[in-house]
């Protein structure tokens, strides 16, 4: 004889909304929601630090971009300091060049002086509408005009010929005007304009 | 609709309700303290059961119910989680042994719920009813609760704020519990025979079991106090002195130890052998384990 006692007569009350558990396989369900709530936290910290690491980067690299932009303008800057001293450099050269020319010239003025005569102020300007001719001013110091009769006599050896011709006296100095224009020795003492006309016509 | 959300959630849906009269109480109460409470009709004691299912004597006390109830209610309401307990019913109730009781699919079930059903003319209005058939006969083993001791008992509960997750009569627990210890074999080649004698909380139910058939049925709620003089308890055991056979051994089933027993049941039946199935809160591991 078999006798299995495995359950327990109950004789309580019975609740009559008593609920049978749910099937074991159900508790995926709960699992699989933690599951995802786990999963939403990773990612989203995940995404949260990226956010943050690139929101990092981004204003790195804008400091960076900002930092360069500013070295940029003190290069620009620095650039067109040397631009200009170039610049000027590039004048002072083609001065000095463009006066060596007149270095004999000047030389020639400066000797022709006597002994009691002194240049107060010498000019020479090379005007840019006609650069063929060469605006001389001189003031002297002078007791007379033999001194300037000399240096013109210079200047002349220099083949230098002067044209429209102003000589005044102010407070004791000599003060002389003239425009000048150089004589080609090998062009037989012709004036440009007599050239430009003798290659015109045959 | 919210609260079976939450009861997925936190798994407990995948539980049985605490009153779930299907599961066990293992299942019910995994990890939480709970006690056994075994009303007689003047005692209240009760046990602890821890959270391993480790029964601990806690307190008992004679006197009035209702009295009792409010003098130990709030201790057993502290030690338990939620004021869950589970009750063994020590009186008021009546075992005996029947015949030719329904033995339909599912009767078992059905005492419970519609005992008009199964018991027929034995029915009585205001009992609660429980049956272990005997597989290899026609007898039964009723167990007859009165309704009303049930119904007063949850109220004296419920108005301590204790909640009854099973109520059962503790004799007919442990006589079911030594008849499936001693009958484990299916089938009718080894017929067995024995007094199987049963103790719970001072009530006493002896049956005789001749070659699988159970011949005699004694019960008695109430019998004797416990750890007091147990003479009324040799006194219903005396009829059985002359029926039972030969060579015909005893299986006893006691809650607790009972003082003395041994000795009386030695005297009462000279050179008989003694299966004692008693061991300290017997009762409360059978039920926490079932």
């Amino acid at each position: 004889m078999q006798i299995i006692a495995d359950q327990i007569d109950d004789l309580k009350t019975d609740r009559k909304d008593v609920m049978p558990p749910l099937p074991m396989v159900f508790r995926l369900v709960p699992i699989l929601f933690y599951g995802a709530i786990a999963f939403s936290l990773v990612v989203g910290s995940v995404a949260f630090w990226n956010v943050r690491v690139a929101t990092q980067q981004r204003d790195a690299i804008r400091q960076k971009i900002e930092s360069l932009n500013s070295e940029i303008a003190q290069t620009k800057a620095a650039r067109a300091t040397l631009e200009n001293k170039i610049r000027e450099a590039a004048d002072l050269e083609n001065w000095v060049l463009a006066s060596m020319p007149l270095q004999p010239l000047v030389v020639a003025i400066v000797r022709s002086m006597a002994a009691n005569s002194s240049i107060v102020e010498l000019n020479l300007e090379r005007d840019a509408e006609t650069p063929s001719q060469l605006r001389l001013g001189l003031r002297l110091n002078t007791d007379s005009d033999k001194q300037l009769e000399d240096t013109l006599e210079v200047i002349r050896d220099m083949h230098y010929r002067e044209f429209s011709p102003t000589q005044t006296r102010v407070r004791g100095d000599l003060d002389y005007k003239a425009s000048m224009l150089w004589q080609n020795p090998y062009t037989k003492g012709q004036l440009p304009e007599e050239r430009a006309q003798q290659a015109v016509e045959p | 609709m919210l609260q079976y959300v939450k009861a997925v959630l936190n798994f407990s849906a995948f539980r049985p309700e605490a009153d779930d009269p299907q599961a066990s109480w293992k299942n019910r109460f995994a990890g939480r303290p709970t006690t056994l409470v075994h009303v007689g009709r003047n005692t209240l004691s009760y046990s602890l059961i821890d959270a391993k299912g480790w029964d601990k004597f806690a307190e008992s006390k004679r006197g009035e119910l209702k009295e009792l109830f409010a003098e130990l209610g709030p201790a057993i309401k502290s030690d338990t989680a939620d004021g869950w307990c589970m009750v063994s019913l020590d009186s008021r109730y009546v075992i005996s042994v029947e015949n030719n009781l329904s033995r339909k699919k599912g009767s078992e079930e059905a005492i419970r719920k519609d005992p008009r059903s199964v018991l027929h003319a034995r029915f009585e209005r205001g009992k609660r009813y429980a049956a272990t058939h005997n597989p290899e006969t026609n007898t039964s083993i009723l167990l007859a609760m009165d309704e009303e001791n049930v119904k007063k008992t949850e109220a004296l509960l419920k108005e301590h704020k204790l909640k009854p997750g099973r109520i059962c009569c503790g004799t007919y627990v442990l006589l079911r519990h030594a008849l499936a210890a001693t009958n484990a074999k299916k089938g009718a080649e080894a017929p067995f025979s024995a007094l199987y004698l049963v103790c719970c909380n001072g009530s006493v139910c002896a049956l005789l079991q001749e070659k699988d058939n159970w011949m005699e049925l004694r019960s008695r709620p109430d019998l004797f106090e416990a750890g007091g003089d147990i003479t009324p308890l040799v006194d219903l055991l005396r009829p059985f002195e002359e029926r039972l056979g030969p060579d015909r051994g005893l299986v006893v089933a006691c809650d607790e130890p009972v003082a003395g027993l041994a000795e009386k049941l030695t005297e009462l039946f000279p050179g008989r052998p003694i299966n004692d199935l008693t061991e300290p809160g017997l009762l409360a591991k059978i039920l926490y384990r079932n």
